[in-house]
């Protein structure tokens, strides 16, 4: 199976909750070629029907697209929870 | 049965207390907070009177759910025609003083006219009295007003709300504080405390409230506490705060920067939330300290924080070097990136001003960054700032805007006009990052359309918490849509800030949940959608408020700058806020006219006529 890897980065997201991802947030995780942002999301154990918001290379991708999302070698991923401001 | 069905009147020109029942019928109608508190102003002023005359009126408003054990419920608000805006002004706050204004056995003050002498008003259950505050608390800080009322009157379970400097001095954004470090905080409404010669109101209660429907209450509260508790938001909202926001809003591009000229910061790294958990190297410990909750809340959002001993700002001043009230969102987008000053210290230490002596710290920060781009241009020299180099990203000017606004001193007091008036003071109107004269909050309108819609409609003037638009903000950057996102949220939040439940529980229920909780607390028949109905009747009232204030639909838009310069980077990059494709569906979805004024129609069934 071919692999891509693919540049992860939550943000304020607590990085203990995830899997493959390194304490400060930032890693690099493999996905298999012509998978998705919910594949990546899948891999890393956060459920993409939760309502976290994503951005692939700064794009923002909407939940109802991150099935759709085909990822690329080398896209950068963040992901964030769904904070309203106060 | 949620109500105490009494409000204090409070005649400060002639000094004359009454008591009066609580219009229930209007209480049916606008639940309470806000919504009753506007129906109260709407009834008994001219919205066109002066913010700061005598002729304007001063409501602190508590809700039905206020101190009744309600799962957030401790919030008041505090409604007038705001001295920033000269639009309906409605504040909320926290804390513990509204619950115990409605434990004194008061639904609501209405305070009136203006006091020939300074005073502040004592409310000890039926025992309220007017004495003098001068040669007392007159020019002291909050802090210091907090203490002397509670060591004058031996009462330490005194809740206290109250003005400083700033609002004495009639500083355009004055806070009315409470408990310290909780501010009805936006749109002036201390000044026009101030302008009434009210430095404070102390509250002590005993009565209790009593609840329509003990049993459905009780377990409708225990309900939204199951949910409340465990949920994501909650444990987010304890553990980081609203500080964490400003890591997403500078990955997303919508963090406003340098007085909006940039929509993300160089220098995030070192005001975020990492690092005010990071122990600094002085004494090792983090800048955070802990959190803090409100009356019966169980989220505790708020932060104490604590500022470097060693750091310029409070060195000498051993005053500063202890816990205060820490960095929010809102509070250190504005000191921080919109004015590019990256020292957490210097950004901790203007909100300690900012609680201290009473200011919104969101038109503070923003104020100085419309101050520092004018002394950037050059349209502002050292000749008016009395030799200070107001230089974006300088800590030190920071520190000594705090400083000279809070205390009402010297180019303090051009920095304590807003930004908008700052800004037509000195040749450059467009430079007020403002709508209807009231600073925007930390998201730029250029990456977050529905935000931009949310501040051009807002009553109150440009307004995070107004409207709900986040979600599909941050995951699609486009005009669709937002018109009917943004005026349900808005008809959502104007009946959720009138229960006396803070906005923030709706991060984990649904309206069900607090609408199954007014329905404990209340008699009558309380629905979901006669929840909304309420939301929008209150939306249109403030509207209507703000036309017989004179206010338009040109009132209704946004600065030139996110209108014509198009974002710089992040996901919005190229983008501009298009209020212009938004604005027409949302006034019909809203039923108004092309002219933004409610139709009859519209009035009629909203039982506006």
């Amino acid at each position: 199976m071919i692999v891509i890897n693919v540049g992860f980065q939550l943000v304020s997201i607590d990085p203990s909750e995830v899997k493959g991802i390194g304490r400060d947030g930032i890693g690099e995780i493999p996905v298999k070629d012509g998978g998705s942002l919910a594949d990546a999301m899948h891999m890393v154990g956060l459920v993409p029907d939760k309502p976290f918001m994503t951005l692939v290379n700064g794009d923002p991708v909407a939940p109802e697209n991150r099935d759709d999302k085909v990822l690329n070698d080398g896209d950068q991923i963040a992901v964030f929870p769904p904070i309203e401001g106060g | 049965m949620g109500w105490q069905e009494k409000v204090l009147r409070v005649d400060l020109t002639a000094g004359k207390i009454t008591p009066e029942p609580l219009n229930m019928e209007w209480a049916e109608t606008y639940i309470g907070q806000r919504g009753l508190g506007t129906k109260y102003l709407s009834e008994e002023m001219d919205p066109a009177v002066d913010a700061l005359s005598p002729q304007n009126k001063l409501i602190f408003a508590t809700g039905p759910l206020t101190a009744t054990g309600a799962s957030t419920g401790g919030r008041y608000s505090v409604i007038t025609k705001g001295a920033l805006t000269n639009a309906i002004a409605c504040s909320n706050s926290g804390g513990q003083f509204g619950a115990y204004l409605k434990l004194a056995g008061w639904d609501m003050l209405i305070l009136e006219g203006r006091s020939p002498e300074p005073v502040y008003l004592l409310v000890e259950n039926d025992d309220v009295r007017l004495l003098p505050a001068k040669d007392f608390i007159w020019g002291e800080t909050v802090w210091d007003t907090e203490d002397k009322i509670i060591a004058k009157h031996q009462n330490p379970n005194l809740k206290i709300a109250s003005i400083g400097v700033a609002g004495e001095s009639l500083c355009r954004y004055a806070c009315v504080m409470n408990d310290r470090d909780r501010a009805a905080g936006r749109s002036g409404v201390g000044a026009v405390m101030g302008s009434k010669n009210l430095k404070a109101i102390a509250a002590y209660g005993s009565v209790g409230t009593k609840v329509a429907n003990p049993q459905a209450f009780k377990e409708a509260n225990a309900a939204a506490r199951a949910k409340l508790d465990p949920s994501e938001p909650r444990k987010r909202l304890s553990s980081i705060g609203t500080h964490a926001m400003l890591d997403v809003t500078n990955s997303y591009g919508s963090l406003p920067t340098l007085n909006c000229r940039a929509v993300q910061f160089d220098g995030a790294a070192s005001v975020n939330v990492k690092a005010a958990h990071t122990p600094r190297r002085s004494d090792g410990k983090a800048n955070l300290q802990t959190n803090k909750a409100c009356f019966a809340c169980s989220i505790g959002c708020g932060r104490i924080a604590s500022i470097d001993p060693e750091h310029f700002s409070v060195k000498d001043k051993p005053r500063y070097q202890i816990s205060l009230g820490g960095l929010e969102y809102e509070g250190i987008y504005a000191v921080g990136p919109m004015c590019g000053v990256d020292d957490i210290d210097a950004a901790t230490y203007a909100s300690a001003l900012c609680n201290e002596h009473g200011m919104d710290p969101i038109s503070f920060g923003a104020s100085v960054a419309a101050a520092m781009e004018l002394y950037d241009i050059g349209a502002i020299t050292k000749e008016e700032t009395g030799g200070m180099a107001l230089e974006f990203g300088s800590a030190e000017a920071l520190v000594w805007a705090a400083e000279v606004t809070g205390t009402a001193t010297g180019f303090g007091v051009d920095i304590g006009l807003g930004s908008k008036r700052l800004c037509e003071k000195y040749g450059h109107p467009d430079l007020a990052m403002v709508v209807k004269g009231q600073e925007f909050p930390g998201y730029d309108p250029r990456a977050m359309q529905g935000m931009g819609l949310a501040y051009a409609t807002s009553n109150r003037g440009a307004c995070h918490l107004r409207a709900s638009p986040f979600q599909d903000d941050f995951a699609h950057i486009r005009t669709e849509g937002k018109a009917a996102i943004v005026k349900k949220s808005q008809d959502r939040n104007a009946a959720w800030d009138s229960t006396g439940v803070c906005l923030f529980a709706g991060n984990a229920w649904k309206v069900d949940d607090l609408v199954a909780q007014l329905a404990g607390a209340l008699p009558g028949n309380w629905t979901v959608d006669g929840f909304f109905d309420a939301g929008e009747r209150i939306w249109n009232l403030e509207r209507l408020f703000n036309l017989r204030a004179g206010l338009t639909k040109a009132d209704d838009t946004l600065p030139k700058r996110v209108m014509e310069e198009p974002a710089l980077s992040g996901a919005g990059k190229g983008k501009v806020a298009e209020i212009g494709k938004m604005l027409p569906e949302y006034y019909e979805l809203r039923g108004w006219t092309v002219d933004g004024e409610p139709s009859s129609q519209t009035l009629g069934r909203l039982g506006l006529n």
